[in-house]
């Protein structure tokens, strides 16, 4: 599957570093550029990424940026002891070298022996989101015998992050090893990109995620960046969510047939984004959210997904337990007592997400906050069942928002509303959701520094706010095989030159088989050959 | 990984419920319990501890007027509020938290509920001072009002959770209410699989803790053809009224069984309704 942007123009990506770990070297990290080689620096070559290793080849990788996925790849250029991504050797594809691997933060290179414990092995850990002069915090375990690790000050590692709990995981020593143990964190941690329920042994060069801050352990050490606070920067493309759906099925029991629903649904959504989806009906906009966040299960429908999609760099089906509180889902149907004040509702959510974690006037003070930035602050004190249609909407966002949530689906948050409520709440939902916000009230927006979140509507009044949303996602069911396909990623002016509308909803018009112009799969077609693949 | 504890959750959920039942006048309920309790004794008041089936039926008005209390406190709850438990679910509600925090709750409403109940039914009927274990007959009938309500209040949150809206959860209290007057013993006799049913019945383990308090097995607590003849008289007792503090102790530890099991079905059920969440 294709997922080439074609129809917007990304912001350049976030900037890449190589964590490299040498015997008897200091901690290394080199900046990575387009087109570097690795390998041993002897005589007169002298690699991009020179190495001192003995059991590296003079010519033994190179990495180079992929446009088409927009991200690093690393391709072995048929060295003699090869190099293992993630543990498994890359396997050689021809004369000139191996198949090129996409690298993801936390990913692992190592050119080392078959059984991985090679004295001379190389480490060389993929990380975006740092730069090169960025300090990394080192802690040596050869006199330790338990470390903690948190929030607070208090831990051994201490980590600036708000997702991490204030004493959240603990580094023990066990044997000759050393093993990771959850603390009843809030938000779960993972090894080598998989969250663990208890406690885990580590292998030297395993990557451990707790909260956004990325750790690793070399055998003897344990290296995390350090940084005061975890920063969007809106100048950098930063892919928060990677969908890859081969198809998504769905059964109402194990006796009867499987239904297709989407197939062929690949895109990836970046940390600020504000995305529309659009399609006619029964092009699967509400099964396509359902997959994306995880809930596989409504309707009496059992939904399987073939494929996977990534939140933050972890794969959501392996890790739902630990990132579901990373998604925040508003349905279209209230989920909020009509009978409780709007401050009490907030605030239940609020210790539902963060109390054990936060005092209760940490609590109390972003309460406040979401309050104040959702404008709720003259009904603070009303009863749900009293307020509008909007402002309900509005709780419904702010009961998510209190938590650490970082990617929104919002089901038609402007229904029942008139022209000018629409264009309000649309506007107010999405500065802050996408944590922009206004300096002094004025009209001028300021992006926040700590944006970063990434919100999807489903909206049947698309155009009172066309200008607002970054992206489109249009769907459409194929007459071919009966279920939704990706007819349209990108943004919007060339979403309407794409269709040759001159509005969004006309778009629904030209793909809806009843009632439109049934021109689902021409546009599947054409988008899916403008990404490079082929249809039709 | 650990979400906040469910402990931490429960202080939280009963808050929340304190403020519906404050702003949704729940406390209606407690008025209504009173106004049930007034209507049964004055109807059944006068003939109470006359005869044997005047005693009987007026034990099994009491009960099935706690139990009609209990499951009408509660059978909507849950229901009413699928989606917003959903949604809680997710962000990282404890299913035992919230049906704990609704039982405690309803632990204080049954509580005050049973008093005025126990309170009304003392200064309309003249009860006798016949009492088992805790030497007084009062506290006795007390506690059997409280665990009927209280059970039939937590049954009425297991049919409540089970049900996927409030309409399917009033038509099945019909069907619950009936079950728990006919298994009483009382209107009809029980034998086969009827007698084993009756075991998870407020009613029967009700109407055994009554009988047993109220001496329902006294020979000087004559038949009503005793009165008319008077050479008529009791041959067969019902072991179940037995005076004897086993009886009453089982009666007692049966009705909070019922809590524990309709407990444990709430929960596991809303855990399975909300498993892909």
């Amino acid at each position: 599957m294709e997922n080439r942007t074609v129809y917007y123009t990304p912001a350049p990506p976030m900037p890449a570093v190589l964590l490299i770990l040498e015997r008897g070297e200091p901690l290394r990290t080199v900046l990575l550029e387009n087109s570097m080689t690795v390998g041993r620096a002897a005589g007169g070559n002298i690699p991009s990424i020179p190495l001192h290793s003995a059991i590296a080849g003079r010519h033994h990788g190179e990495f180079h940026f992929d446009e088409a996925s927009r991200s690093f790849v690393y391709r072995d250029l048929n060295s003699l002891n090869g190099t293992y991504y993630n543990g498994e050797r890359i396997p050689a594809k021809d004369d000139s070298g191996s198949e090129p691997v996409s690298l993801r933060d936390g990913d692992v290179l190592r050119i080392d022996s078959t059984d991985l414990q090679h004295p001379d092995a190389v480490a060389m850990i993929f990380c975006t989101g740092a730069a090169a002069d960025e300090k990394w915090d080192a802690l040596d375990l050869s006199d330790k015998k338990e470390i903690l690790i948190g929030r607070t000050v208090q831990n051994g590692i201490c980590l600036h992050d708000f997702t991490v709990s204030g004493t959240h995981a603990v580094l023990q020593k066990s044997g000759n090893g050393w093993k990771i143990a959850d603390k009843g964190s809030r938000n779960g941690l993972a090894v080598n990109r998989r969250s663990i329920e208890r406690e885990q042994m580590l292998r030297p060069f395993d990557t451990i995620r707790i909260g956004r801050t990325m750790l690793f352990f070399s055998g003897d050490t344990v290296w995390w960046q350090k940084r005061k606070e975890q920063v969007y920067d809106p100048t950098h493309s930063d892919i928060l969510m990677r969908v890859r759906l081969e198809s998504v099925l769905a059964s109402r029991s194990p006796f009867t047939p499987k239904k297709t629903l989407l197939r062929d649904i690949s895109l990836d959504i970046e940390s600020g984004d504000f995305i529309l989806i659009l399609g006619g009906a029964g092009a699967g906009k509400s099964t396509f959210v359902k997959a994306i966040t995880g809930q596989l299960r409504s309707a009496g429908s059992q939904l399987s997904v073939k494929g996977n999609v990534e939140l933050d760099g972890l794969d959501l089906y392996q890790n739902l337990r630990m990132l579901k509180s990373r998604i925040g889902i508003v349905p279209q149907y209230p989920d909020y007592r009509f009978d409780d004040t709007v401050y009490h509702t907030i605030m239940d959510a609020a210790k539902l997400a963060l109390a054990g974690d936060y005092s209760r006037k940490e609590i109390e003070a972003r309460v406040e906050d979401v309050i104040g930035r959702m404008m709720l602050t003259p009904i603070r004190d009303s009863k749900l069942g009293v307020i509008s249609g909007g402002q309900r909407k509005r709780v419904q966002v702010a009961i998510k928002a209190v938590g650490d949530t970082a990617f929104f689906t919002l089901d038609e948050p402007d229904a029942g509303l008139d022209v000018a409520g629409r264009k309000d709440q649309m506007d107010q939902l999405r500065r802050y959701i996408s944590r922009e916000e206004s300096i002094d009230n004025s009209a001028e927006l300021k992006p926040c520094a700590e944006s970063g979140n990434a919100v999807l509507v489903i909206s049947h009044y698309p155009d009172d706010v066309a200008h607002m949303y970054k992206k489109v996602i249009v769907l459409a069911k194929s007459s071919r095989d009966d279920a939704g396909h990706l007819a349209y990623y990108g943004d919007v002016p060339n979403a309407l030159s794409f269709f040759g509308v001159e509005k969004l909803s006309d778009i629904v018009m030209e793909i809806n088989a009843e009632g439109g112009r049934g021109r689902a799969d021409e546009f599947i077609d054409r988008f899916a050959q403008t990404r490079g693949g082929s249809r039709g | 990984m650990a979400r906040s504890s469910a402990g931490k959750q429960i202080p939280v959920y009963l808050a929340k419920n304190y403020r519906l039942f404050m702003n949704q006048r729940d406390w209606k309920f407690i008025l209504i319990a009173a106004v049930i309790g007034f209507l049964v004794c004055a109807v059944v008041g006068n003939d109470m501890f006359r005869t044997y089936e005047d005693t009987e039926s007026g034990f099994f008005a009491i009960i099935s007027a706690g139990i009609w209390i209990g499951i009408f406190n509660s059978i909507q709850t849950v229901c009413k509020e699928h989606e917003t438990i959903a949604s809680e679910y997710r962000a990282r509600l404890h299913i035992s938290a919230y049906i704990l925090a609704h039982i405690i709750f309803e632990f204080a409403v049954c509580f005050i509920q049973a008093a005025l109940l126990t309170g009304i039914c003392f200064l309309w009927v003249d009860f006798p001072a016949h009492h088992v274990l805790l030497g007084a007959a009062l506290p006795e009938y007390f506690i059997t009002l409280f665990l009927i309500v209280w059970a039939s209040d937590i049954m009425g949150l297991m049919v409540s959770s089970v049900s996927s809206t409030p309409n399917v959860a009033m038509t099945a209290m019909p069907f619950l209410l009936i079950l728990q007057l006919v298994m009483s013993g009382v209107l009809f006799r029980l034998s086969g699989w009827a007698k084993y049913i009756a075991y998870i019945t407020c009613s029967k383990w009700g109407m055994s803790a009554l009988g047993c308090i109220g001496n329902l097995n006294d020979p000087d607590l004559p038949l009503g053809m005793s009165l008319a003849y008077p050479e008529i008289v009791r041959l067969s007792f019902n072991s179940a009224y037995d005076p004897t503090v086993q009886t009453l102790l089982t009666a007692w530890g049966s009705l909070l069984l019922i809590c524990f099991g309709c407990t444990v079905i709430a929960i596991l059920s809303l855990k399975i309704r909300n498993r892909g969440a």
